[in-house]
């Protein structure tokens, strides 16, 4: 009896979405496009500064309206460097590796940012480093408009 | 008030990373059917089923449409949760909540993943659209990024982590229904496999694969009648934090989801020393390095002692707390059913069921599930009702 | 806080491959209509029904199904309906015509395009006969569509 065929359907998804920025992050990234300038939020209650800014914090439950600005300039919380090729969906394709990537608490701000190292060897890495972050040319209001951070001394 | 809710039953698939046999639909039902024969009972003494799964990585909109007939839910009580990794988990407890409410009397609930259908890393890679998916390398990265503040802070070693990846994959030779098992691996040989984010290296990670897995519970009167030694629900927890990586204080270090679902369900049954008091623990542990940060949340030990306890074999099948005899999250992750094979994994040691991977006289069963970004679920079993 | 006007707005796109296991019985279809042009069943050994598609296991009896049935290209047109506004997804350009049709020798029935048809003619209790394909590839698009068996009929 020949083996039984087993069959896959391939079919692709190719999906556009558009995400509105909102209330929220709107001022952030017009600010960020037009001036060059980061913006956190910061809670009335606890004076937790949330970069990205969040509607409301998360362990007060009230509303965030204050607007702060923090630094270029912060200080690397967590660190890796990603060598497995995975597909992108974001893409359609494999993203290039390797490329080192961080949590990165900038000065001002009490949460942290995931964002691209320029650095992608883990020995020249490390908890508490200090980074600046590197901007586009031309920028377009979103979180791409920072490139990655490079180490300062 | 609660009423008492045992596990009655428990079935799983044979778990592989690619099932070609059977399409989702079908992994469902060899799940169902197997819990309906294990528990001796048929579809028709069944009141409700519910649904375990992360949606995106099969590409089809309403699982739970289509795995509603596989779980023989047609003409009953069917929906499906969804909460990431804890997805497995939440479904368990949901199944345990609709049962302990009075409202239904035997609940079955199934975790199932159809990852070779998808990609996971593909699926992984539709988080937040403004600050996440730009760098966002699926649930690897972020645990890397977890990890080098845990092993700062803690100082586990790459060894330590590697002991743990060790121990599942060997357990895993015991459980017929294991995806990875490998009787022969070592620390050099998980040290040696490729890095896929540092510090993590492939055999430190779990695997894909295709799966489902079901349990059935039953309020007291039935539980006793179907069940000669039921698996009790004593405990049942979840804790969710923020969904952004750097929103969350501390993530892996001291993960306070895991810790504070322990401590509210350890209150509940009177547990003061896990360590002592567990007879077996089945933990959701997705990369080595968090089992070590998981045995500190659950208070097995002090913060910073994690890599003493597995070098000293203390959770090992002949240590003092086996921690998943089953090969865990490691050896398995269907990531929809992982959490739900941890459930019915537990269950089973109470009911006796375990074979070669039985641990003797288990009365009290600990089980966790866990979700990026650090949600965390906690279960207590036990084979008295308490 | 006001809302600054106008929002912004983040572009995304999903573009993920899927590769989706048909399963044994399934393939079986599938491979059945690519190689020979002919619709397989499954009969439920319980309710005796046969079902078409065919399933690994009857949703009613939850129980395996038992056995193969061939059933005829041929059918009876259950209900329909015709789409007029255009979609991207549509495998059709618009106005289309599809409908749920009970193949001759099957308990349940199968979705699929109607063609060479009068649109503003069509009724359900019509008589039908499924269009191969000359290159088949195991999909249920090798059958092209339904169209009347009476040859009378005809767009």
């Amino acid at each position: 009896m020949s083996k039984e065929e087993l069959l896959r359907i391939p079919i692709k998804m190719d999906l556009e979405y558009r995400y509105p920025t909102g209330k929220h992050f709107t001022h952030f990234f017009r600010v960020l496009k037009e001036e060059g300038k980061i913006m956190a939020l910061k809670c009335p209650k606890c004076g937790y500064v949330f970069l990205p800014p969040r509607p409301a914090c998360g362990e007060c439950h009230v509303p965030l309206e204050e607007w702060v600005q923090v630094s270029d300039k912060g200080t690397v919380q967590a660190f890796t460097a990603i060598h497995f090729k995975f597909f992108d969906a974001n893409l359609g394709r494999v993203r290039p590796v390797p490329f080192g990537s961080a949590l990165i608490r900038l000065d001002g701000a009490d949460s942290s940012l995931n964002h691209y190292l320029e650095e992608n060897d883990v020995t020249k890495m490390h908890i508490g480093m200090r980074v600046q972050a590197v901007f586009r040319e031309n920028r377009q209001g979103n979180i791409g408009d920072i490139l990655y951070f490079r180490t300062i001394r | 008030m609660a009423r008492r809710v045992a596990i009655v039953g428990t079935g799983q698939t044979k778990h592989r990373s690619q099932r070609d046999d059977v399409n989702m639909m079908e992994i469902v039902y060899e799940a169902a059917t197997a819990a309906l024969q294990d528990a001796e009972l048929s579809i028709q003494d069944i009141d409700a089923v519910l649904l375990g799964n992360m949606e995106m990585f099969e590409g089809r909109a309403l699982p739970e449409m289509w795995c509603g007939e596989g779980a023989g839910g047609v003409y009953k009580h069917c929906l499906k949760i969804a909460t990431g990794g804890t997805s497995g988990t939440s479904v368990a407890i949901s199944g345990f909540q609709h049962a302990a409410s009075g409202l239904f009397n035997i609940v079955m609930a199934i975790g199932f993943e159809k990852q070779s259908d998808g990609h996971t890393a593909a699926g992984m890679a539709l988080t937040d659209p403004f600050w996440d998916r730009h760098v966002a390398a699926g649930a690897i990265g972020n645990f890397a990024l977890s990890i080098s503040q845990y092993v700062a802070a803690r100082g586990v070693t790459r060894e330590q982590a590697a002991k743990v990846a060790v121990k599942a994959r060997r357990n895993a030779c015991n459980n017929p229904y294991a995806h990875l098992q490998l009787p022969h691996i070592t620390v050099e040989e998980v040290l040696s496999s490729p890095i896929i984010a540092y510090p993590v290296h492939r055999l430190d990670m779990c695997p894909t694969s295709d799966g489902a897995c079901a349990v059935i519970y039953a309020e007291e009167t039935r539980a006793k009648k179907i069940c000669s030694r039921p698996a009790w629900v004593r405990a049942a927890v979840t804790r969710h934090d923020y969904s952004y990586l750097g929103d969350l204080k501390d993530r892996l270090i001291s993960i306070r989801t895991l810790r504070d679902a322990a401590r509210v369900a350890y209150a509940k049954v009177g547990i003061h020393e896990p360590l002592k008091e567990f007879d077996v623990a089945e933990i959701y542990e997705p990369v080595s390095y968090a089992e070590l940060a998981w045995y500190e949340a659950l208070g097995f030990c002090k913060e910073g002692e994690a890599g003493r306890l597995i070098d000293n074999g203390i959770t090992l099948m002949d240590g003092e707390l086996p921690v998943n005899p089953s090969g865990g999250v490691l050896s398995t992750n269907p990531i929809g059913a992982s959490g739900t094979i941890r459930v019915a994994e537990a269950a089973l040691q109470i009911h006796g069921k375990g074979g070669k991977r039985q641990v003797s006289g288990v009365n009290m069963a600990l089980v966790t599930g866990y979700g990026v970004y650090s949600w965390s679920d906690v279960m207590i079993l036990s084979s008295s009702p308490g | 806080m006001e809302a600054e006007s106008p929002s912004f707005f983040i572009p995304g796109r999903i573009i993920i491959p899927f590769n989706y296991a048909a399963g044994a019985v399934a393939s079986r279809f599938f491979v059945a209509l690519r190689d020979h042009s002919k619709i397989l069943g499954r009969r439920c050994p319980q309710c005796t029904r046969v079902i078409v598609p065919p399933r690994m296991f009857c949703v009613r009896c939850f129980t395996p199904t038992s056995q193969w049935v061939e059933v005829k290209s041929t059918g009876t047109l259950v209900n329909f309906t015709v789409v007029r506004r255009p979609e991207p997804h549509h495998p059709l350009k618009v106005p289309f015509a599809y409908g749920v049709i009970q193949l001759d020798g099957a308990d349940t029935h199968l979705v699929h395009l109607l063609g060479e048809i009068d649109l503003e003619r069509i009724q359900t209790g019509m008589r039908l006969r499924a269009v191969f394909r000359e290159k088949r590839v195991g999909s249920i698009l090798d059958i092209a569509y339904f169209k009347p068996e009476d040859n009378e009929k005809s767009s």
